[in-house]
């Protein structure tokens, strides 16, 4: 009964009820779609950075980490990469044999890290083969072939087929130099990836070596990022001894900024609100000061003051449900239509490579924002509910009644 | 006469006047305390980023930014030196020679940036001796060298062990080098941490046999504002034969960083200003259309229209300027105090700070402009929303609206 007077109540002042309802649904809109951006240039940053090089799970030696030296690498590691690809959920699996070095050419040197895979493995958990802008993935007869990424072919003044010179120390603490041919030239969206990592193939880093074959790291792509926390401690407890990580403990700032995009559309939302707790406080404020002498009719006949302010709270409320209901539709459909096509920033092309996110965005809202959100509407309309309400609720019916 | 007319009238209705000035207190509190912390930080973060080691502009040789060969270094003397320091503005003006080389202590070798510097030129801009953790800071005569904590770490060396550099010098001249290490520093950004190695100037020049030149001259400005003039002044000096570098081609990711941040900065600043509108135009309509009988009873007696329009046109600028007035009054003590007190960002969002190069500190910027233009902005919203009294004065019918 109440809710129907209520509802009535709130098309009593159509212009002024949709002025408010419009003012909402507009705020709302504007501040999920912002939300929905800004969650997707987190997401981009995720995928972009697992996709390029950490995949999900990485084992190392422990040593490793405190000390990238040759000699730290994984103790029986092919044994390991080979136990693990077996583990149900895994994907793929890829050891990496990672070597600190120089890169010179006859104009400049740079310092990268030299990476040794088994191209057929590392494809299937890495995305660098999609990203050759010149050349074939190691798919040559070359002697030594590499693969470096394009910022440092330029600074490096190199071409595909050029030769580069790489030195790196042995695991007799010797230096070692190793003419390599260019075969491939990668670009992904981190300039500062392309500049300091190298690939080449495994078997050419142990011949070099004189070693039999050593890994340093065991990359691992799982089936989906849902089955992360399971297999990590599966492959925690299987291994005791080596250092087990997820990507987020790998690269902390990606997980945190990814992280801080959904607290941000959280505050965002919060201070849209509050923007819009002063306005509904003002509409519903001078539509009791207008009915003031109904409102004082209605408690002398003898409605309970209770539900007289039952009536105002509920007036608040569907208004702004309303507006939100308003607010979610058209934020949604806009939010669904870029998440389908994808909104492009290449104007800011740079940056966002520079933070590791691709120049396209697919914008979208998690499932829990759909309904935390309605819930902070609702908190907010009682709160701005509240003083006109109390207005409400302390009319004196003899003095409404006679004066207005 | 028509100012004190519309002042009364706000009065008339004390509460939602106040309700009014309310929202757009707390819409100019927000917009300028937010404006303020972007601005300041900014201008924090590039003060710092250029201080910290580029400086403001770089006179280098031509094609050295992009391959970083020494092959490019150039000779600027002594008297040119103290020209460009005679330019305006100009506060220090600081020579380095900069080169990859390997570094090898024991059986452990690190490829290395290495830095030769001026040690009272270099600490007088970067304050490079604060950074010291062990040891003595660099003087012009002995031949040790500084090293980087994680550096050190690595190749596990502590003041008063010896380190050997292996490179090469100028014009593929092979660069060795045996030095002790006197110092050790500690830089936030771990890129740095884990590769600088400086030693003195001369040193430098005679371990990569490029004697009496340098790779490139950092030079400081007082201001960014000035940064422009002595430009000019540096352009004119060398006529071309070197490149000059500015700190925004050197750190175009800072740019850009910077623009898109304040792009949605901008963005939440317009969707919290069209919810603000909305709020200032509900209740400037509500006050109008409820007092059509009161208009129309002035207009049947002779007032003219347009000076009735007047009278409510300024009742909505002085509603919004009360508020933008009080929003702006009550946001100094807040800008200020933080601006002399700066929130230092602690925990894992100051890591995400630090992959930028840009100590983690949140600054407030007391430019005036800041104030001004939210000014400016809540006038525009105000007149825009006058408007609706102006065209619903001008269609009133007096017979009508007294009747009804």
């Amino acid at each position: 009964m109440l809710a129907s007077l209520a509802w009535k109540n709130v098309w009593r002042n159509k212009k002024r009820s949709l002025i408010m309802i419009l003012a909402i649904a507009l705020g709302l809109w504007g501040s999920l779609l912002a939300g929905a951006i800004w969650m997707g240039w987190g997401e981009s940053m995720v995928n972009t950075a697992i996709d390029r090089d950490l995949s999900h799970i990485q084992i190392h030696n422990q040593k490793y980490l405190q000390n990238k030296e040759i000699t730290n690498f994984i103790p029986d590691g092919f044994r390991v990469l080979k136990e693990t690809i077996s583990v149900p959920g895994v994907k793929a699996a890829s050891g990496r044999t990672l070597i600190e070095g120089m890169a010179a050419s006859p104009i400049s040197t740079f310092g990268v890290k030299i990476v040794g895979i088994l191209p057929v493995e590392e494809k299937k958990v890495t995305n660098i083969h999609t990203r050759l802008i010149e050349g074939k993935y190691f798919e040559s007869n070359d002697r030594n072939p590499i693969i470096i990424g394009k910022k440092l072919a330029d600074r490096l003044n190199l071409k595909l087929r050029s030769k580069i010179i790489i030195s790196f120390q042995g695991l007799d603490g010797s230096l070692i130099y190793a003419a390599f041919r260019i075969v491939g030239i990668y670009k992904t969206e981190s300039a500062l990836f392309d500049q300091s990592n190298v690939f080449v193939q495994q078997a050419n880093l142990f011949r070099l070596l004189n070693t039999e074959p050593i890994i340093h790291e065991i990359a691992i792509r799982l089936q989906s990022s849902r089955l992360m926390p399971q297999i990590y401690n599966e492959v925690k407890t299987k291994y005791p001894n080596l250092s087990v990580q997820t990507w987020k403990e790998i690269a902390p700032e990606i997980a945190v900024t990814s992280a801080a995009m959904e607290s941000f559309t959280y505050l965002f939302l919060s201070i849209i609100l509050l923007a819009l707790l002063f306005g509904i406080t003002n509409t519903m404020l001078m539509s009791v000061m207008e009915r003031i002498r109904e409102l004082g009719v209605l408690i002398a006949v003898g409605m309970k003051r209770i539900k007289v302010f039952t009536t105002i709270l509920l007036e608040t409320i569907m208004l702004s449900l309303t507006g939100a209901a308003g607010g979610f539709a058209i934020g949604g459909i806009t939010i669904a239509y870029f998440s389908y096509t994808g909104i492009d920033f290449s104007a800011f092309a740079s940056t966002m490579e520079s933070f590791g996110a691709s120049p396209t965005l697919y914008p979208f809202l998690p499932m829990s924002m759909y309904i935390a959100l309605p819930l902070m509407i609702v908190i907010t309309a009682s709160l701005s509910a509240a003083l006109p309400a109390w207005k409400a609720v302390h009319i004196e019916p003899a003095t409404a009644v006679r004066i207005y | 006469m028509y100012i004190a007319l519309s002042w009364r009238n706000l009065w008339r209705n004390k509460r939602r006047s106040l309700i009014a000035a309310a929202s757009v207190f707390f819409a100019v509190l927000l917009a300028v305390v937010m404006r303020s912390v972007q601005n300041g930080s900014y201008a924090y973060m590039i003060h710092s980023s250029v201080k910290f080691y580029t400086g403001y502009l770089q006179i280098q040789g031509k094609g050295y930014w992009d391959n970083r060969s020494l092959d490019q270094s150039i000779v600027i003397n002594k008297k040119q030196q103290q020209e460009i320091l005679n330019i305006p503005h100009v506060i220090s003006a600081v020579p380095r020679l900069e080169a990859f080389s390997l570094v090898s202590h024991e059986k452990v070798t690190k490829v290395s940036q290495i830095i030769g510097i001026d040690p009272i030129l270099e600490n007088n801009m970067t304050e490079l001796k604060k950074k010291l953790v062990k040891g003595k800071y660099l003087t012009d005569s002995p031949d040790g060298v500084l090293i980087g904590q994680g550096l050190a770490d690595m190749l596990k060396v502590s003041v008063g062990d010896s380190v050997v550099l292996f490179g090469q010098g100028y014009h593929g001249v092979i660069a060795a080098a045996r030095l002790p290490v006197v110092g050790i520093v500690k830089f936030p950004i771990s890129e740095m941490n884990n590769a600088m190695v400086f030693l003195s100037l001369p040193n430098a020049q005679n371990i990569f046999s490029a004697y009496g030149k340098i790779t490139s001259l950092a030079i400081m400005v007082d201001t960014i504002k000035n940064q422009n003039k002595v430009y000019k002044s540096l352009k004119a000096m060398f006529n071309n034969q070197y490149t000059l570098m500015t700190w925004q081609e050197m750190m175009p990711d800072l740019v850009q960083g910077i623009e898109i941040d304040n792009a949605s900065g901008l963005v939440m600043l317009i969707i919290l200003y069209i919810v603000i509108a909305f709020g200032i135009f509900g209740t400037i309509m509500m006050m109008t259309s409820e007092r059509a009988k009161e208009f129309a009873v002035l207009i049947s007696i002779g007032m003219k229209k347009i000076r009735l329009i007047w009278v409510s046109s300024l009742e909505t600028v002085f509603l919004a300027f009360l508020g933008a007035f009080a929003g702006t009054v009550v946001s100094l003590p807040i800008i200020f105090y933080f601006h002399y007190n700066p929130i230092p960002i602690t925990g894992n969002a100051a890591r995400a700070f630090d992959t930028l190069g840009v100590e983690p500190i949140f600054n407030f910027s007391t430019e005036p402009s800041i104030f001004i233009n939210q000014a400016i902005v809540v006038l525009i919203i105000a007149l825009a929303t006058a408007l609706y009294p102006a065209l619903f004065i001008g269609k009133l019918d007096p017979v009508k609206a007294i009747k009804s």
